[in-house]
């Protein structure tokens, strides 16, 4: 007899029928029981820097080992990714990696971090917490960059073997999670809220879409949730959207509107921001909070200079929040 | 808005940027892992999902 099956991994908890898959498209009911179809197949792996991620505060100027499956759960409307998250693994091309060859492949390429990203790894989380275990016994970190569109008790199981998270915090309002993401916010701010609570370092991204999500209103109480339920001292890098996917009739964010939000951010309070995705700007760098004084320099992924000694700014002392070795 | 044109010494210098890095970031040894056990869909053997319920007994 056919049994129903309710997948509980993310908010969506997609019920499903014998034969059928998820909303992720890799979770499948086969006989009564929900199997992950891409555990070990990876679409996507390559060396990044870390900065890439983007962790702008986790072991700066090292490699990172970068794995993806196909799927995600949720069809952002500028997906840069789109070719391997809004298809089925039949559409990718696969590769053999098992949990054990990940980890050696890491080691063996001198990357200090696993990265979970690309697609979304919450939908290869088997996968992924099989990795995170090993890696974790062997010394190299974990880190994910994820939209957070996950259930308490499967994040939490995760918090507990990863390291660094830096979540797409996309935008403010419910209205802008349905229309451009196909998914709801609450789950997402619960999410950040666990994230801080187990104490693993969380990073945020928010990628400023024009007409979408650039009003100064929706930026400034972007910023003041941020400060007001994880802390001022959770940096926030804000991206420049360039035209993508189903998105491709609206121009790239202008440099101008990134600059304005990173001011809006500062005046809020939030200590570390930055803009990505333009490679040569001066937000590109970390500042202390203190005595203003640059501590990383970077241009785009590569960090020109490293004021930051024994996790402090060596010019006052003061403690700078991150994981520097 | 002006362009450029590449003369031959840039393109030169470009492509030996590249080879460098190429060299340096060890694609060798990546592309050998993705050419020698690329393997397509479906899974030899399935992995059990964790987080999930069976849902007969609900409504609707």
């Amino acid at each position: 007899m056919a049994t129903l099956i309710e997948c509980k991994l993310c908010p969506r908890h997609c019920r499903i029928g014998d034969g059928q898959r998820g909303n992720c498209r890799v979770r499948s009911n086969i006989d009564g029981k929900l199997f992950t179809l891409v555990y070990g197949k990876p679409c996507a792996i390559h060396i990044d820097p870390i900065e890439k991620k983007p962790f702008y505060h986790v072991l700066p100027a090292t490699s990172s080992f970068s794995i993806a499956t196909a799927g995600c759960n949720l069809h952002c409307k500028y997906c840069q990714n789109w070719q391997i998250s809004q298809n089925p693994p039949e559409q990718t091309e696969n590769v053999d990696l098992s949990p054990q060859a990940a980890v050696d492949a890491a080691i063996k390429n001198r990357c200090r971090s696993i990265a979970y990203t690309y697609s979304d790894p919450v939908i290869f989380y088997e996968y992924a917490v099989d990795i995170s275990r090993l890696a974790k016994s062997k010394g190299i970190l974990n880190v994910h960059r994820t939209a957070g569109y996950i259930e308490k008790e499967p994040l939490e199981e995760l918090c507990a073997v990863t390291d660094a998270i830096n979540v797409d915090f996309k935008g403010i309002t419910e209205d802008f999670y349905r229309g451009m993401s196909e998914a709801t916010l609450a789950p997402v701010l619960d999410a950040m809220k666990t994230i801080r609570k187990w104490g693993v370092w969380l990073e945020l991204t928010n990628l400023v879409v024009p007409t979408w999500n650039d009003r100064e209103e929706d930026i400034k109480n972007l910023c003041r949730w941020i400060v007001d339920n994880l802390g001022a001292q959770v940096p926030l890098h804000f991206s420049r959207f360039w035209p993508m996917h189903q998105l491709k009739n609206l121009p790239p964010t202008p440099v101008a509107t990134l600059e304005r939000a990173y001011e809006i951010a500062r005046k809020e309070g939030l200590h570390f921001c930055y803009i990505g995705n333009i490679p040569d700007h001066s937000a590109n760098n970390t500042y202390c909070p203190n005595d203003g004084k640059v501590l990383v320099r970077r241009i785009g992924f590569t960090v020109l200079e490293n004021n930051i000694v024994g996790g402090k700014c060596k010019f006052c002392n003061t403690a700078i929040p991150g994981i520097w070795s | 808005m002006e362009t450029k044109t590449m003369t031959r010494r840039d393109f030169l210098k470009t492509t030996g940027i590249f080879m460098a890095g190429l060299f340096l970031f060890r694609i060798k040894d990546f592309l050998n892992l993705m050419s020698a056990k690329k393997n397509n869909f479906p899974p030899s053997r399935l992995v059990e999902a964790r987080h999930y319920t069976r849902a007969d007994h609900l409504a609707g």
